[in-house]
């Protein structure tokens, strides 16, 4: 090591004058914005990891037929698209549930005796079980939904299962999922 | 400003208390040195070689949240997927690629200068062995992460390693081919992830010194030239494979352009393909062995230098002739050729060492002088504050290019910025402290 003149002579001599001072510590400050700076352009990087939206297919689908659901049956199907999230039960409903839907004004989601419905629960995202009696039923947590409009009876749940708006061919006999009515998942809004 | 003073007071209590528990672990028996004054770069190859490793580590990791190893069409259309969809993907796959290429580079030069400098003498030959063979994984890692693309180019070197390795040994080639094209995907995919870094990284365990020195500034400009190169030259794509299609021959990367010109010799693979650089591993593992001058000087030790700068000028002969005549259809290179520079080589590098030197070495020695960098506070003041003032323009530069999305700009200005970092460091460093005198 080479030494400093102030070094050499021993006493240690107060060479940092106020100016001095003023100057290390305004250097300093300059490495930190630099260094701040420096770290802060890595921050958006983290976008990374997030994947872009998948596209969901607006498109309606066929999801079954009436003569293959007598009253009173339920079947699984998919929709708008074949994630797990995307769980949906189609209802053929009896005819007292129809009666009753038309005393109480619940049947906006109702064509022709069939109503679907996004079978994910809406408090923690569990399978919901299939109709027993006029509820599905959330194994879970013991969340209750209408068969008819589902909307919540009881239990946690925060928001009534998202329904799905049906078409159905006259002629055929084919049922379409059209639209998605409600937010899948977990959530208030 | 009295509430920034008590936090940083705050982050040195923590500090210390945290450098205490340390103590009591592994990382005690590591010391790290960081450089004084001025930056050395040749002495600092190795670690930036290790640098590299690391961050083809931190940018490899993230990758594989979105490449699909199987069925190998997924492949490509994972990597597509992550170029062209996801954001800052082609960013994150360029730095990976430029740092892998980088610790290949890096590596080959950190070999040269413990070779020229006589640093794998004494205790030092185990690490000279453990480094041949960090190099020689260092390209199989670097191979096997540009054949996951499954393009042309990919697929192509595939079965060129398919058939060097069966002229090993067909047991070799079923090791690395396993029962098709999905199969052998995923023994790659597992090789360049798991199995090449874990050996890598024991190794590195036994090849890194005790006390590791570390030059900020460098580790600053290596950080920004990886941003750089990744903004002027983005990792290929290309078009994807296509079992029933003829590709476009395209040539291998640059570390295998050697071994792509002894192939077109059309001698048998056995000896250009497996013999040759095999014969390069072991002349590099004896060489602290058959170098017997006592000191580093080449004059001191001509046989060593004849060795040393015929192996690189031929290296470099390889590998420039193999961009040239690739066709298609690749032309022949002639074996005269080939032996004839080798030969050619040998024989100017020893009359180089032999004859001229030591005539043109009987003058007087030049003393040697010292590079001493010293700035003025003043001046090192002023001069940061304009790098500072310059990174604060391209600051606002990468933030219009990270909202309009243009992931080119957003790495060029990354680049940019951390190399006024790395320089800014440089002159706080020599202008901070008085330069010290360095002992020899």
């Amino acid at each position: 090591m080479t030494k400093r003149p102030d070094e050499i002579q021993g006493e240690p001599i107060e060479t940092e004058t106020a100016g001095d001072l003023s100057r290390r510590t305004f250097l300093k400050m300059l490495m930190g914005v630099s260094a701040v700076m420096s770290t802060l352009t890595f921050a958006p990087l983290a976008n990374f990891f997030i994947a872009p939206p998948v596209k969901e297919n607006k498109d309606r689908k066929k999801i079954g037929n009436t003569k293959d659901l007598p009253e009173g049956s339920t079947r699984i199907f998919f929709y708008p698209g074949d994630e797990s999230s995307h769980r949906s039960f189609l209802t053929h409903l009896p005819a007292e549930y129809l009666e009753e839907a038309q005393e109480e004004g619940t049947g906006q989601f109702i064509s022709d005796g069939f109503v679907a419905f996004n079978t994910v629960c809406p408090h923690l995202q569990c399978p919901i079980e299939l109709p027993d009696d006029d509820a599905f039923i959330c194994p879970c947590h013991g969340g209750f939904f209408s068969i008819i409009d589902g909307t919540v009876l009881g239990g946690p749940a925060p928001r009534p299962l998202p329904a799905i708006r049906l078409e159905i061919d006259k002629a055929s006999g084919d049922i379409y999922a059209a639209e998605l009515i409600g937010k899948i998942g977990y959530g208030r809004d | 400003m009295s509430l920034i003073y008590k936090f940083m007071d705050k982050l040195e209590e923590f500090y210390i208390w945290l450098d205490d528990r340390l103590k009591a672990t592994i990382l005690s028996s590591v010391r790290v040195i960081t450089y004084p004054s001025i930056a050395n770069v040749q002495a600092n190859l190795g670690m930036a070689t290790t640098i590299m490793f690391l961050v083809t580590i931190v940018t490899g990791l993230p990758l594989l949240i979105y490449y699909r190893p199987t069925p190998w069409s997924a492949a490509y259309d994972s990597i597509k997927y992550i170029t062209e969809e996801i954001t800052f993907g082609a960013l994150l796959r360029g730095v990976h690629y430029h740092a892998s290429n980088g610790m290949v580079l890096l590596s080959i030069l950190h070999a040269i200068y413990v070779f020229f400098k006589r640093l794998y003498k004494g205790r030092f030959d185990f690490l000279w062995l453990t480094g041949v063979v960090l190099m020689v994984l260092t390209v199989l890692a670097a191979f096997t992460g540009y054949v996951l693309i499954f393009n042309d180019r990919a697929v192509e070197a595939q079965t060129i390693m398919l058939g060097i390795t069966e002229a090993i040994h067909p047991l070799v080639k079923s090791l690395m081919a396993g029962t098709g094209l999905t199969d052998r995907a995923l023994r790659l995919y597992a090789f360049h992830i798991a199995i090449i870094p874990t050996i890598l990284l024991a190794l590195l365990s036994v090849h890194l010194p005790r006390a590791i020195r570390i030059s900020i500034p460098v580790i600053t400009v290596i950080f920004a030239s990886l941003f750089l190169a990744t903004g002027i030259w983005p990792a290929e794509l290309g078009p994807k494979f296509d079992p029933a299609g003829t590709p476009i021959f395209m040539p291998p990367e640059w570390y295998f352009l050697w071994i792509f010109t002894l192939l077109r010799t059309w001698a048998p693979v056995i000896y250009v393909g497996v013999l040759a650089p095999g014969l390069l591993v072991v002349l590099m593992m004896i060489a602290p062995w058959i170098d017997t001058g006592r000191r580093p000087k080449l004059t001191d030790r001509p046989e060593m230098a004849i060795i040393g700068i015929s192996s690189i000028v031929y290296f470099i002969y390889l590998t420039l002739r193999g961009l040239s005549g690739v066709g298609p259809p690749a032309q022949q290179v002639m074996p005269v050729e080939v032996i004839g520079v080798l030969i050619g080589t040998v024989l100017a590098s020893t009359a180089f060492f032999k004859l001229i030197t030591p005539m043109l070495l009987n003058g007087a020695k030049k003393p040697k002088k010292k590079i001493q960098a010293y700035l003025p506070l003043n001046t090192a003041t002023g001069l940061i504050a304009a790098i500072v003032l310059v990174q604060g323009v391209l600051f606002y530069a990468f933030a219009n290019a990270f909202i309009m999305g243009n992931s080119k700009l957003v790495s060029l200005n990354i680049g940019l910025i951390l190399m006024g970092l790395g320089m800014s460091q440089h002159v706080y460093a020599i202008a901070v402290k008085p330069p010290t005198e360095v002992k020899n």
